[in-house]
């Protein structure tokens, strides 16, 4: 007889024909495309891990698995059931195997070692070497298009299944009670059972079938696999920490599409009452689920604004306070410094040689304790927004070229050449020029020198039509880019900076911003990292 | 190990889709008369 036929028209778009009852598609899609779903999900939130690829790696066998079991329903074909069959043969233990590396990498966080990979490929060979031989398939009969399996599908494999079980079971005995914390080892263990749980579903319908006799019995082992695949991925998630209220979400919206759609392709009625009875268990288990993580998210919503309120009432307290304490600490310093200034004056008549010393010593101090306490107090104030600028017209020019002649002895007395160089132009400015001299270039000029052990000090000025450049540029210790991001920051000091700065207080470089910003203007930083000098350019703008 | 699986499809493919070298035990009739005799 040249090419007979299984009994029955042949399959329409691989997968339909007389010969494949209803619920068989509705087993077969709803397991693909919810366990796919599923894995995609996780591959999706985090593509770069081993776990994420390995889920999605073993669920894509799976869903070859069971396209490849739809083919053979479907056709009347024999060559196309026995090589269908035989490729599913070879994919079972396949998932199995998978299966066995995903537990492994979960709890080992590594690959197995050379010995058990040769194990494995010792477990495989007989299945691949044998795949297209009569030891794995012998015959078919056409009356029910059911291929006769030889040792390796019949017995073989399974032994492959139970030893791979058997394998995930002893790595799980020995490996949970080494895992640190207590929530590790629970983790571990329900991903463990949910994939053995999701293997066991997967060969329910081989076992029922081959017990039995009745393959259509066998199709509702394969309704359990969404459920385990969404086991192992909440598991996969909750150990990644992912997001899981979403995937939730998302479940429930697949769960219900699955089901409506599916109703809609039944024609018996008692089809309609199987499909719509797994439907409502899945919409009341995944709506369960859902509904309890709203209500955790609602009161951790309001934990976290009331929270959110009594930080900012203990905020604005300490505000408060770091003002007042900071105003009182001023008001003291400047008395002192008033104190020793007198007696540097001779205001409270002829002071001996030591006391002038130590009057001279302690008037540096007092100067540094003022600016300290200067800056704090101004950068609360920039905080709260109590701060008056003036808007007058004033010489930008000659604000930089006062600063630097203050501060060249600072530079000279470290054996540092400050040099300034201005262009053409006029640069007159409208703002505060106080709060831009203190706060904006004596406070550059200062860093760029403090921070410069040796070498040089560069001022610039320039100015094109828009804007006023203003820069200084130091052969100094440089900023990493750790430090490059915390600069401009509020108390932001470098990792290193106080050992170069002990009077450093953190807030110069904020202010500076600040007070930048108000008038329209930018500040930037730039340094190749550490000891190698940096440049800061400021820019303000004319109009 | 992947050499040796893509080997082992290929002539799996081989023997059931190409030369199809499998028995193949046509019970239809015997339903057909079964069925004829139930009727």
């Amino acid at each position: 007889m040249n090419n007979p036929l299984c009994p029955w028209e042949p399959s329409t778009f691989l997968f339909f024909s007389s010969n494949v009852p209803a619920l068989v598609h509705y087993s077969h899609f709803i397991a693909i495309l919810a366990a796919l779903v599923i894995a995609l999900y996780v591959f999706a939130s985090n593509p770069k891990t081993v776990i994420a690829r390995l889920f999605l790696l073993l669920v894509s066998v799976f869903s070859i698995w069971t396209i490849l079991d739809l083919i053979l329903w479907a056709t009347n074909r024999p060559d196309v059931v026995m090589f269908s069959w035989s490729l599913q043969i070879l994919l079972e233990p396949m998932t199995y195997g998978v299966a066995f590396y995903l537990y492994y990498f979960f709890l080992y966080k590594k690959w197995p070692d050379l010995e058990t990979n040769v194990f494995i490929a010792c477990l495989f060979l007989p299945i691949v070497l044998l795949l297209h031989t009569e030891y794995n398939l012998i015959e078919l009969y056409l009356s029910d298009c059911e291929a006769i399996e030889g040792p390796v599908a019949k017995y073989y494999t399974h032994f492959v299944h139970a030893a791979l079980i058997l394998c995930i079971a002893f790595m799980a005995t020995r490996q949970i009670p080494r895992l640190a914390s207590q929530k590790e080892k629970l983790v571990a263990m329900f991903f463990g059972f949910g994939l053995v749980s999701f293997l066991l579903a997967f060969s329910s319908g081989t076992i029922i079938g081959s017990l039995t006799d009745d393959w259509i019995l066998s199709q509702y082992g394969l309704f359990g696999m969404p459920f385990f695949a969404a086991f192992i991925a909440y598991c996969i998630i909750k150990f990644e920490a992912f997001n899981v209220k979403v995937i939730t979400a998302e479940l429930l919206v697949v769960a219900l599409g699955i089901g409506i759609l599916s109703l809609v392709t039944l024609q018996d009625i008692q089809n309609v009452r199987i499909v719509a009875s797994i439907t409502f268990v899945l919409v009341c288990i995944i709506g369960y689920i859902l509904i309890q993580n709203v209500r955790r998210e609602i009161r951790l919503r309001i934990h976290i604004e009331a929270q959110e309120y009594a930080l900012q009432v203990i905020n604005r307290q300490q505000e408060g306070l770091l003002a007042f304490i900071s105003h009182e600490v001023k008001g003291y310093l400047a008395k002192s410094q008033a104190a020793f200034a007198g007696i540097l004056q001779g205001d409270y008549g002829k002071a001996p040689e030591p006391l002038l010393k130590m009057a001279d010593t302690g008037l540096i101090d007092m100067r540094r304790g003022v600016d300290m306490v200067t800056d704090i107090l101004e950068a609360s104030n920039l905080r709260k927004g109590t701060v008056n600028y003036e808007k007058k017209s004033f010489d930008f020019r000659a604000s930089v070229e006062e600063i630097v002649h203050d501060l060249t002895p600072m530079a000279e007395k470290k054996g540092l050449s400050l040099a300034l160089s201005i262009a053409d132009g006029d640069y007159t400015l409208v703002g505060d020029e106080a709060k831009i001299r203190r706060h904006v270039l004596r406070n550059l000029v200062e860093n760029s020198i403090r921070y410069t052990l040796e070498g040089s000090v560069q001022v610039s000025l320039s100015r094109d039509a828009r804007a006023i450049h203003f820069s200084t540029k130091d052969t100094g210790v440089g900023i990493t880019k750790e430090d490059m991001r915390n600069l401009f920051t509020e108390g932001g000091h470098g990792k290193d900076s106080l050992k170069v700065n002990v009077d450093s207080t953190g807030y110069g470089l904020f202010i500076a911003k600040q007070v930048t910003q108000v008038h329209k203007g930018t500040i930037k930083a730039f340094s190749e990292g550490k000891g190698t000098g940096s440049e800061f350019l400021v820019e303000l703008p004319l109009s | 190990m992947a050499a040796l699986v893509v080997l082992s499809v290929s002539l799996t493919f081989w023997r059931t889709m190409v030369v199809k070298d499998f028995e193949i035990v046509d019970d239809v009739e015997f339903d057909v008369e079964s069925d004829t005799d139930q009727l």
